[in-house]
């Protein structure tokens, strides 16, 4: 019954790869990245949840930290770049 | 049974955002649709999982991840839309209140 679930978080995950490549500018690319990361969490909380086993759920949480330093990490690379530039 | 239907109403959230994410013209409002995504599909998606696994080892690290992605997601949306309105894309609106004063 879970994998019908995974194959609508797999159509959006397409459909933000669309955006990923189209993306004129990389602020465009980050929230595409960002919204396909976290439906690689629910792919892998319905994962567990298929194969009975919780040990899965414990890699979603540190995928979710890892994103989020990631994401934190870009936002200030691209702060410095717009400062040089006044 | 409750369970599944809330994670079909989650992923059909998903697939709405997603499809925001492809029709939206700016990096800003690209970033609305992102937390639809984000906090409508995922964390509804998981709040269905609280159901179906009632009181279960999957019930706790499914409300901390929950918790998580709540606490986790505004921030780092917040932060690379900053990020893009300092490194010089313009949003498309009327009275833009960040604009700097021109020099003199």
């Amino acid at each position: 019954m879970y994998e019908y679930i995974v194959y609508l978080l797999a159509i959006a995950a397409i459909l933000c790869m669309v955006r990923f490549i189209k993306g004129p500018t990389l602020p465009d690319r980050v929230i595409a990245i960002d919204a396909m990361s976290s439906l690689v969490i629910g792919i892998i909380v319905l994962l567990s949840l298929y194969f009975r086993n919780s040990l899965f759920l414990d890699i979603a949480i540190v995928y979710a930290i890892l994103t989020f330093i990631g994401n934190l990490a870009i936002s200030k690379y691209l702060m410095g770049k717009g400062m040089h530039e006044e | 049974m409750i369970g599944i239907i809330i994670m079909a109403i989650g992923g059909l959230l998903a697939i709405i955002g997603s499809l925001g994410l492809i029709r939206f013209p700016d990096v800003y409002s690209r970033s609305h649709a992102q937390t639809v995504v984000n906090v409508g599909g995922v964390c509804l998606m998981l709040v269905g999982v609280l159901v179906d696994q009632f009181f279960s080892e999957f019930f706790v690290k499914s409300l901390f991840l929950i918790i998580l992605i709540f606490v986790t997601s505004p921030v780092a949306t917040h932060a690379i839309t900053k990020a893009a309105y300092l490194s010089g894309i313009k949003p498309n609106v009327i009275v833009d209140h960040w604009k700097k004063p021109p020099k003199r």
